[in-house]
């Protein structure tokens, strides 16, 4: 009789059943430290692990890739891949603001070169990134130099190091950690992303049609994220845990972190909503260097761009929680 | 639980009821059948994907890890997140330590400290995977977490794990399939409700119509019919309830009809109660008649044993009481009874009893008949019977008087003793009359019968055997004559004497007998005897001699004439003058001469014969005999030139032909002998059978082996010796020898024929020779090629081997090409990479055939006993979703057959004729695979597998075993042309073998024959 009894009510539930089951959000990063509150907020289980997922791959160009494809529903990158990827018609949002570059991009140069302006008629080593060319392009806006200039070589970040203490180059377009560690071998840094404020950014995006139906989870992640950010910030272990999956010393890492400013939910509200936004004012002029270097065709709508929902519900959330 | 309970329910709500329910139990049936399905479908098609994801992986982790790039691998594998389902990813170094996970914070710990968070199923399916060693994916599905759990061996002892998740692909699939399963029962229960209207329509509403005809029936209207229409079962039964209803008024009228009949009638129906008084509760009316009122019987005021004569009574009473406790409950007695008016009616009273359970009667019945005039007539009839009997034994006769409607018949005291019997107890019927008849007198007796009385014969009149009270036959001649017929002219009396005759027939067949032995006795010895009477030429003759003559002595008749022109024309005047000179000298003659037949024929015939005189010496009449002798004469001729045949041969044989006696002298030799041991035709008779042996000591043992023989008798064998010749040389002779008999079975001496072998045994021993030097070098031959066969075996493994390496690295790229660029691509670049994967595809296929078919040759194979159906079943399992994609119609009948084979080997051979025949029935729909077993003899067993495929010509038979070796185009039919070989090669290696058996379109059979 009980058989019977399971039997229909599970066949009533089969019925009740109207919605199509969902797998978790899968959100995906590649190594930075600065995105590495996502990643300590999944292996904390700050957001339930069937609903949201962090996914670490080796690159942000495998970030990009698993976006376009559909295999992602969000990433964290740089301000200026996402600016390429809607000019390439890929529907994105931007939800939140990461953090800021406060110093962990810098130029360092050998010995006698003091100041941007001293690169004239010098080797100039950069990866041939979005992110590379606009800080040549301050760099060189600070030096009043045009690209004439300089000679430009392209390498791979890795190199770096190398390229530099081999002499193949005068000076290097580079971030953390080789920065620290360039700068602990007598290079000088001659400018750094403090001259830019708030021009190196990384946000969160999400694909648009993503957004609207499973906006709980976004804020969830959200929540995760800030409470994470929290907990890195005030405890040194947790730095020292995520240290060797980015294959850096608790030092490095350390130092890494202090030139970025990871941004806090408040300050994501205020950087996204509003009638005029401060990340439009910035991420503006962004764009304008990307579009005058031709990698982007037209300026960017930012209102199709920006969705502050999410961070403002997640902020709400917290605040009620604490 | 009971049934019962359902039946306060009518029917009308029942049914439908049941029906909705069993709607629902069948929707459910095919919920839990579809889920089951899902969860197959889901489980192998995650198989499939984590299998490609994995060989991707390894790929890709092999070349990182290859070039220490430990960070890129973690991010490899913490990147595998990407893909749904996965839940768990690690990548173990050769201590067990986790180099790389989805979570970084396992990064570094040990594996088994992790794996104490997980549940046991996961720590037991990864511990027991962590055994394979070879570098292929393994999957294990852990079917009481619905997940799976993959993993694959890499290059430095790297171990990739994965566990997919297939909760959710199963909650997706059945959320797809909800609809359908939603479809299927809405069907089911519209159209149960269907049902239960139209039930309602055709069979509730007539069985309430039903229903109160059978009330009103019940109620005593027999004018209700329930008048259904149709002619379904309930129609039937309504058409039965209206014909029992018009039986019923039938017979309610009958009834009435039937009391007014008795009453009518001379019969007195009377019915009465087994009570003391046996009172009366019903009499019919016609009671009247003997003048008394029925109710005066009713109301007892007249009591029925009072009316029997006293004189009858207490026989009466006695019978009653006997019938009362021993039956029979039917019965008849006859008594007298007292009418009104005083007279005395003979009665005969018929009574039936009816009994309670338990045995005592409870009322009687009985009718009751005047029966006073026939007992008047049966008296006379006594009487004149009487004086009939004393008439038939005066007459000395067997006298028999036949009712031939009964069969019963009156004899008299004379039948009966003529047949042994007992007069007193002896009653003829006219079965029991048949039943004595001789079985060979019974048709013609019975004809005779028939055509007497159709007036066909005048009188019946008849002889005939019976068998006596002691069992023997007698004659007997019985005369008869029907006396009294019927309206019709059917006879019904017959009145007849017996007579015993048996004496009389005696004497008449000891005569045939005799004569009869006579004429076989002539015809045995073929002997004829003739008689011709001299003074008046009347010939007479045997029948033999017709037969002789072949003349037929209804036409023909005897005459001297007639015999000479039979004898053949050139003895014609030999056998005159014998006749004549026998009767002329008074002498006996005798004389075998020729008879020549107008077809030619010939016989032999020996003529007997002597003249009687009278006694003035003038010839009476001759006697004789002819006797055939053509088989004599004809044996002696053929003894005669047989012989002559044998000793021809004999002299002329080639070959030495001896005949010694027990002390061995040659006592017979043909001239060939003489050559043998002469060297010239010279004669060898006289000489000792030894005499040519070589040397003393071989003449020596050949007189004992002769004296040896003699003695002990054993079965002739050939002997072999060396002769010296006459002229002193030396010959090689074969002996081949028999012995001579007495008549007696003993010994006389032997027969032998020598022949001269020297030549032969010459060229046998070169032979010999040859052929040993032969044997040597083909044994050295083959060492060499079993090397080079070794040796190329083992470059074949190691190269295929090999091979499989790249082979991997380009499936894996090209793979993610695919999958991760193949949006980039255009029409004619994904066309192209999908050529190359093919070939690629190909060539892992051809790989993987070559190192089976390698292995097969390498590895040791066990010999144990295999049950065929199992090995079958199961591989009929693995091939499961093939043979349904196709349709596939397969029978099996191998029930109860065993094989000594090697499970993995046979697996491979099955699996392989299986493949096979899909692949060739690939236009036929659908494809009939039929997988028979028999055991041929009793040392193998054989297995077919027959399709119904294009087939092949025979003359190609052996190619197809062939490697390599392909009668399909590949673009028609894809395959690597190793498949048979490797079937051919793990037959020959598990000690059987395999054939095929085919014609072009007409399907394939392939035969596997292996050891019990």
């Amino acid at each position: 009789m009980n058989r019977w009894l399971t039997f229909i009510v599970l066949f009533w539930l089969l019925a009740g059943c109207a919605e199509a089951p969902q797998p978790p959000l899968r959100v995906g990063v590649n190594p930075w430290v600065g995105y590495d509150p996502l990643v300590l907020a999944g292996e904390r289980r700050l957001f339930d692990p069937t609903r949201v997922r962090v996914v670490e791959l080796s690159s942000n160009t495998e970030s990009q890739r698993a976006l376009r494809n559909g295999l992602l529903d969000g990433a964290a990158l740089t301000l200026d891949e996402v600016l390429r990827l809607a000019d390439a018609g890929l529907e994105l949002k931007i939800i939140a603001v990461l953090n800021v570059s406060h110093g962990a991009d810098a130029v360092l140069a050998r010995e006698g070169i003091r100041a941007p302006a001293d690169l004239e008629g010098q080797t100039i080593a950069l990866e041939q990134t979005a992110l590379g060319t606009l800080v040549l392009d301050r760099l060189l806006r600070a030096g009043n130099l045009s690209r004439d200039d300089v000679h430009l070589i392209h390498v791979e970040a890795a190199q770096h190091g190398s390229v530099l203490t081999s002499g193949r180059a005068d000076a290097v377009i580079t971030f953390e950690p080789m920065k620290s560690w360039l700068a602990a071998r007598n290079f000088q840094v001659i400018f750094d992303s403090r001259a830019m404020p708030g021009e190196i950014v990384d946000v969160l995006v999400a694909r648009a049609d993503v957004l609207e139906p499973r906006l709980p989870e976004w804020v969830e992640l959200l929540a995760g994220w800030e409470r994470a950010r929290r907990a890195l910030l005030a405890d040194e272990s947790a730095a020292d845990s995520l240290a060797p999956g980015v294959e850096l010393t608790p030092e490095d890492y350390r130092a890494t972190l202090g030139g970025l400013t990871l941004t806090d939910l408040k300050e994501g509200v205020r950087l996204l909503s509003g009638p005029s936004p401060e990340l439009t004012r910035v991420g503006s002029g962004v764009a304008e260097t990307l579009r005058q270097l031709g990698l982007i065709d037209r300026a960017p709508d930012w209102g199709a761009l920006l969705d502050a929902r999410p961070v403002m519900q997640a902020s709400a959330t917290l605040e009620a929680g604490s | 639980m009971t049934w019962k309970p359902l039946l306060i329910f009518p029917a009308r709500w029942l049914v439908p009821l049941l029906l909705v329910l069993l709607a629902l139990m069948g929707t459910v049936v095919i919920y839990i059948f579809q889920v089951h399905e899902y969860r197959e479908d889901v489980g192998l098609r995650e198989q499939r994907r984590l299998l490609e994801r994995m060989a991707v992986e390894q790929t890709r982790l092999e070349v990182q890890l290859g070039q220490g790039n430990r960070l890129q691998a973690r991010r490899l594998v913490s990147g595998l997140g990407l893909y749904s389902g996965v839940t768990h990813a690690w990548l173990t170094d050769g201590e067990g330590r986790i180099e790389a996970a989805l979570s970084r914070l396992q990064v570094g710990r040990p594996l088994a400290e992790i794996l104490v968070d997980e549940s046991p199923s996961l720590r037991q399916a990864i511990h027991h995977t962590l055994d394979h060693q070879e570098m292929a994916v393994h999957m294990h599905p852990m079917p009481d977490e619905e997940a799976l759990l993959g993993h694959v061996a890499m290059i430095n002892d790297y171990h990739l794990l994965l566990r997919v998740d297939l909760a959710q692909p199963l909650a997706e699939r059945l959320y797809a399939g909800r609809g359908e399963i939603w479809r299927e029962a809405g069907i089911i229960l519209l159209s149960a409700v269907l049902l239960a209207i139209l039930l309602h329509l055709l069979w509730f509403h007539r069985v309430a119509q039903l229903t109160a005809t059978a009330a009103a029936l019940g109620a005593g209207r027999m004018e209700a019919r329930a008048g259904l229409a149709g002619r379904d079962e309930l129609a039937a039964i309504g058409a039965a309830v209206d014909r029992m209803a018009e039986e019923l008024q039938q017979r309610q009228a009958q009834l009435r009809q039937l009391a007014s009949l008795i009453d009518h009638s001379p019969v007195i129906a009377i019915a009465w109660r087994n009570e003391p008084g046996w009172p009366v509760s019903f009499v019919s009316d016609n009671v009247a008649e003997w003048g008394y009122a029925p109710e005066e019987f009713r109301s007892g005021s007249l009591i029925y044993a009072d009316l029997i004569h006293p004189e009858d009574r207490p026989r009466v009473e006695a019978e009653v009481a006997e019938h009362f406790t021993r039956g029979p409950d039917d019965y008849l007695q006859e008594y007298r009874l007292r009418r009104a008016d005083g007279q005395w009616l003979w009665i005969e009273d018929r009574t039936w009893l009816t009994r309670a359970a338990d045995g005592t009667v409870v009322h009687g019945e009985g009718v009751l008949l005047d029966v006073s005039e026939r007992r008047r007539l049966r008296d006379v009839e006594r009487q004149s019977e009487e004086r009939l009997q004393l008439a038939l034994r005066a007459a000395n006769q067997g006298l028999y008087d036949l009712d031939i409607a009964t069969g019963e018949a009156v004899v008299n005291t004379e039948y009966a003793t003529m047949l042994g019997y007992d007069p007193a107890t002896f009653r003829e019927t006219h079965l029991a009359w048949i039943d004595r008849l001789h079985p060979d007198d019974t048709a013609r007796v019975g004809q005779t019968f028939r055509d007497y009385v159709a007036h066909r014969i005048p009188d019946y009149q008849v002889e005939f055997r019976q068998r006596t009270a002691a069992g023997d036959w007698k004659w007997i001649l019985s005369l008869g004559k029907v006396v009294l017929w019927d309206a019709d002219g059917h006879p019904l009396r017959m009145l007849g004497t017996h007579t015993d005759i048996d004496e009389r027939k005696r004497v008449e067949e000891a005569l045939v007998a005799s004569e009869a032995r006579y004429r076989e006795a002539e015809r045995v010895a073929k002997v004829g005897g003739w008689e011709l009477h001299l003074l008046d030429n009347q010939l007479w003759w045997s029948e033999e001699i017709f037969r002789i003559f072949e003349i037929d002595s209804e036409r023909f008749e005897a005459s001297y004439e007639a015999f000479l022109a039979l004898v053949h024309p050139e003895d014609r005047e030999r056998v005159d003058e014998a006749y004549q000179t026998s009767v002329a000298n008074h002498e006996p003659y005798q004389i075998v001469h020729r008879l020549l037949f107008a077809d030619g024929r010939v016989k032999y015939v020996r003529e007997r014969g002597e003249t009687e005189y009278a006694d003035d010496g003038h010839p009476l009449r001759s006697l004789g005999t002819v006797q055939d002798v053509t088989e004599q004469v004809l044996a002696e001729k053929q003894v005669r030139e047989s012989e002559e045949r044998y000793r021809t041969l004999v002299e002329l044989l080639p070959y030495g032909v001896q005949e010694s006696d027990a002390t061995g002298r040659i006592v017979f030799a043909n001239p060939a002998l003489g050559r043998l041991q002469h060297g010239a035709p010279e004669q060898s008779i006289g000489a000792m059978i030894w005499d040519f042996a070589d040397d003393e000591s071989e003449r020596e043992s050949l007189r004992d082996y002769s004296s040896y023989l003699i003695a002990e008798q054993p079965p002739p064998t050939t002997y072999y010796a060396v002769n010296r010749r006459g002229d002193g040389q030396l010959i090689d002779v074969q002996v081949d020898w028999t012995y001579l008999r007495n008549a007696d079975g003993s010994p006389r001496g032997f027969l032998s024929v020598v022949s001269d072998v020297t030549e032969r045994k010459r060229l046998e021993t070169e032979i010999r020779r040859a052929n040993a030097e032969l044997e040597e070098r083909v044994r050295q031959r083959t060492t060499e090629l079993a090397t080079a066969n070794q040796e190329l075996e083992t470059f074949t493994y190691s190269v295929s081997h090999d091979l499989k390496a790249p082979l991997r690295g380009i499936d894996g790229y090209s793979q993610l090409l695919l999958t991760d660029y193949g949006d980039r691509l255009d029409e004619e670049g994904r066309f192209f990479l999908k050529n190359v994967r093919q070939g690629v595809a190909q060539m892992s296929q051809l790989i993987e055939d070559l190192l089976a078919y390698s292995r097969m040759e390498r590895r040791s194979l066990e010999q144990i006993a295999l049950d065929l159906e199992e090995t079958v079943a199961r591989i009929l399992t693995e091939r499961k979703s093939d043979l349904e994609d196709r349709q596939a119609q397969v029978e099996v009948a191998v029930r109860g057959l065993t094989a000594q084979a090697d499970p993995d080997g046979l697996a491979l051979v099955l699996r392989n004729l299986i493949d096979n025949a899909l692949k060739f029935t690939r236009d036929r729909q659908p494809p009939v695979l039929r997988i028979f077993g028999r055991s041929s003899d009793q040392s193998t067993v054989i297995l077919s597998v027959k399709d119904n495929g294009i087939g092949f010509d025979m003359r190609f038979h052996d190619r197809i075993f062939e490697i390599f070796q392909r009668l399909q185009r590949a673009e028609d039919y894809p395959g690597t042309g190793v498949g048979l070989a490797i079937v051919r090669k793990a037959a020959r290696r598990m000690g059987g073998r395999v054939w095929a058996e085919s014609a072009p379109g007409q399907g394939a059979t392939f035969y596997l024959e292996l050891p019990r």
